[in-house]
């Protein structure tokens, strides 16, 4: 129960004293009347445009502060040691600082969402106000409170992920998860405001399918908003778990990267022709389920490549074969190489199976040579970041990384196309080829180039790395 | 009985060691100073100790509990304050203790008496219900211990308790460390400052550069055949240094302005001689006095003598 979460009653004393009970009312009473004093006449329809805006300002911009300071706050205070050493679950922390955190905004927040129920009440009542032409057709009052409560919900749990990663870098961050959390709210309510609105426009008829589901749009919309939700906050919890040496292995962000593919794949049936649930329609959301998992691979490797650390600790587990520590210390992207290995067996196999009734793109691309080049293309940049970021050098090491990709995927591709500058297509997509992974119709010209240099790249990795033993 | 089992320690940040191969015991009951230069690593063995790191290889033992596979379990017997805690300056003493408490899951009906009682414990009654953020840095660091003793824990670790504190703190500060030891707590405290340790620790550890050195026994130490002596001349001169350091059973001579301290291997009669010697020899003498060895002492042997009783 969360109020006895002693994190969220340590937040109820600080923020919750008589005055500040008191005050807010008032204020709030003095904002809507100075804003709406001059429509007297129609007043409980013309507080709806301040009670909104008062809205927006205290649950997005105020509301995102508190949830992306409330770990910082922990940091910069020297209180967070206290926690850790106490009995509190990671689960209770969480909700204790989200919930707690915003807890005054979130008083204020619920009543200016009164307001705006009554105000937005009013107008269907009477009719007459043509100020808030944007709700009209929404089919019930509840629908966009619903959505301003979420929209509010979410940038504050984004914005408290994020303020979470202050715990390993061992100082406050306020500013980038402050931002984050604001550009979430708006997104989400733009996105939903917007999507209801077509969901009014269709009626009956906003339906869509989802792996063969036939769902309400409205229905996947409020599906679509908690899935994002659950996962923000898993993602929060497993920060907090880490932070309070629990050990997280990587089979969390495996599941969430299968559901993932699961939820993103399901779109495709909106679009597909052929019969559902045939291995036709299965094909191409296998693929775009290898696309999405190798994009997290390469951005895992990047991430994984800074933790020398965690790499140490898995190597010595591994030594001294404790099984349970080396599992606990598997870097991330080895949890999303083991799920990429059968998406990318799965995707050719189907391929080779079904020839040339399903081509993805067309006749020119060969799914072999594609998913090898995209694999390399991560290896040689996984071994690169490596190398860079786990070497020796102690400064300037995130500049370096940027030369390289500057290097490799602009300068050098700019001075080779130049140099090729009207040669055939055939000639200029396969020297392309060795500096993007671009889908062709030779599996050799797709491979060869960037297997040299995946090669190359492990040699570097592998000099590094003794030179680190040393 | 071994209350922490420390076994085979390994902590690295990126570029540097910090800790390596630490082994040590230590019992239930002792008061353990972690002593060393600044920057060896005695704060990271001790977050290492509280599970608050975790380290590259090694296991940390607690009451038979290995800290780092069940951080929590082991967390509701032991109490942590850092060298640079925060309180919440805005909650009364009395809310941030109950706070910790609950943090513990400590919800009995009996609450507000056992917080009165910590409260006198670590001296803090007159001020439950001050805010925190009011009071001065000796009481802060009372709140910081009854923070750390809520739960009642039989260990507690405090690292660099006493930096900053006036003398009249260290004083009170070290009363309360005596009646937490009488009380049976098991304490281990970090500090580079021997003389504020001398009043309430049994045990040493030296730590340096990431390396368990020695761990003393104060008890073993004091029963050690050899008795320190402080001899105080009107004036020090090199010749009276060398008929000192000619005596047999004198070891280990240290010049400190006035005074020749050095180790002795004889009891009381035998002290009386070399007093009686020193005298016919018209050394100056003006003050002569055997004292315990202390903690000060044993670091200062073990720089010194490189006289390493590791455990």
């Amino acid at each position: 129960m969360i109020i006895v979460n002693p994190e969220f009653h340590r937040y109820v004393w600080l923020n919750f004293s008589s005055f500040r009970l008191i005050s807010m009312p008032i204020i709030l009473m003095l904002i809507l009347y100075v804003f709406s004093h001059d429509q007297i006449d129609v007043w409980h329809a013309s507080i709806f445009p301040p009670a909104f805006y008062t809205f927006i300002i205290v649950v997005y911009l105020w509301g995102n502060y508190e949830a992306a300071s409330a770990s910082n706050k922990d940091i910069g205070q020297n209180t967070w040691d206290f926690q850790k050493m106490s009995s509190l679950s990671p689960f209770e922390v969480l909700i204790g600082k989200l919930f707690g955190s915003t807890s005054y905004v979130w008083y204020t927040g619920l009543m200016l969402l009164g307001i705006i129920i009554f105000s937005y009440d009013s107008f269907i009542e009477y009719g007459k106000i043509k100020r808030i032409p944007l709700i009209r057709d929404f089919p019930a009052v509840t629908q966009p409170t619903a959505y301003l409560l979420f929209s509010g919900l979410m940038g504050h749990a984004t914005a408290f992920f994020f303020g979470t990663g202050s715990f390993r870098k061992k100082k406050t961050e306020i500013v980038v998860p402050f931002v984050i959390g604001i550009i979430v709210s708006f997104t989400v309510f733009i996105l939903t405001t917007s999507f209801a609105l077509k969901i009014g426009v269709d009626g009956e008829n906003a339906k869509m399918n989802w792996h063969s589901l036939s769902v309400h749009k409205h229905t996947f919309l409020i599906c679509s908003l908690l899935y994002a939700f659950f996962w923000i906050v898993i993602a929060s919890y497993r920060n907090i778990r880490e932070e309070l040496q629990f050990k997280n292995s990587p089979v969390v962000f495996m599941v969430f990267l299968v559901s993932f593919c699961i939820y993103v794949t399901g779109y495709l049936d909106t679009f597909s022709h052929y019969e559902i649930n045939s291995l036709n329609t299965f094909a191409p959301k296998l693929f775009v389920a290898f696309l999405i998992i190798m994009a997290c691979t390469y951005v895992t490797v990047f991430m994984d490549a800074s933790n020398l650390a965690k790499y140490r600790r898995w190597v010595y587990a591994f030594k001294a074969k404790e099984w349970k520590r080396f599992f606990e210390s598997t870097p991330l992207w080895i949890g999303c190489f083991i799920l990429l290995v059968p998406a990318f067996l799965l995707s050719n196999a189907l391929d080779f199976y079904l020839g040339n009734t399903n081509k993805i793109l067309n006749d020119n691309f060969s799914i072999p040579g594609f998913t090898c080049a995209l694999i390399l293309f991560t290896m040689r940049d996984g071994f690169i970041f490596h190398s860079i970021l786990l070497g020796k050098i102690e400064r300037h090491k995130f500049f370096l990384l940027v030369i390289y990709i500057f290097i490799f995927y602009i300068l050098l591709p700019y001075f080779v196309s130049n140099v090729i500058k009207g040669s055939s297509p055939e000639t200029v997509l396969n020297a392309l080829q060795i500096f993007y992974p671009i889908p062709g119709p030779s599996f050799f010209y797709s491979c060869a180039p960037i297997l040299i240099q995946a090669f190359i790249a492990f040699f570097i990795l592998r000099y590094v790395v003794k030179s680190l033993r040393t | 009985m071994s209350l922490i089992k420390v076994n085979n320690l390994n902590f690295e940040y990126p570029k540097k060691r910090v800790l390596k191969n630490v082994n040590f015991e230590i019992s239930a009951g002792s008061v353990t100073a972690l002593v060393g230069p600044n920057g060896v690593g005695k704060t990271t063995l001790l977050r290492c100790l509280t599970s608050l790191e975790t380290p590259m290889t090694g296991h940390v033992l607690f009451d038979g509990i290995d800290v780092h596979d069940n951080p929590r379990k082991a967390h509701q017997n032991m109490g942590y304050l850092s060298d640079f805690f925060g309180v919440y300056n805005s909650l009364t003493v009395k809310q941030c203790l109950t706070y910790m408490a609950w943090c513990h899951k400590i919800r009995d009906a009996n609450l507000a008496n056992k917080i009165e009682e910590l409260a006198e414990e670590v001296d803090l009654t007159n001020y439950l219900n001050e805010k925190a953020g009011t009071l001065s840095r000796g009481y802060r660091q009372r709140l910081g211990v009854g923070l750390a003793l809520v739960h009642n824990p039989k260990c507690i670790f405090l690292d660099e308790p006493a930096s900053g504190m006036d003398p009249e703190a260290r004083i009170k500060f070290s009363e309360l460390m005596i009646r937490l030891r009488k009380r049976g707590i098991t304490i281990v405290v970090s500090s580079h400052i021997l003389a504020e340790l001398e009043d309430y620790c049994t045990d040493m550890l030296v730590i340096r550069d990431g390396e368990i050195k020695s761990h003393i026994t104060l008890t073993e130490h004091q029963s050690n055949s050899e008795t320190e002596l402080h001899i105080k001349m009107q004036i020090i001169e090199d010749k009276f240094v060398e008929i000192i350091k000619g005596y047999e059973g004198v070891s280990n001579i240290r010049v400190s302005e006035n005074t020749v301290i050095l180790n002795y291997s004889g009891k009381h009669e035998k002290q009386v001689k070399l007093l009686n010697f020193l005298i016919s020899k018209k050394v100056p003498i003006y003050h002569f006095m055997p004292s315990q060895k202390t903690l000060q002492s044993a670091y200062m042997d073990l720089a010194d003598k490189k006289k390493v009783e590791v455990k």
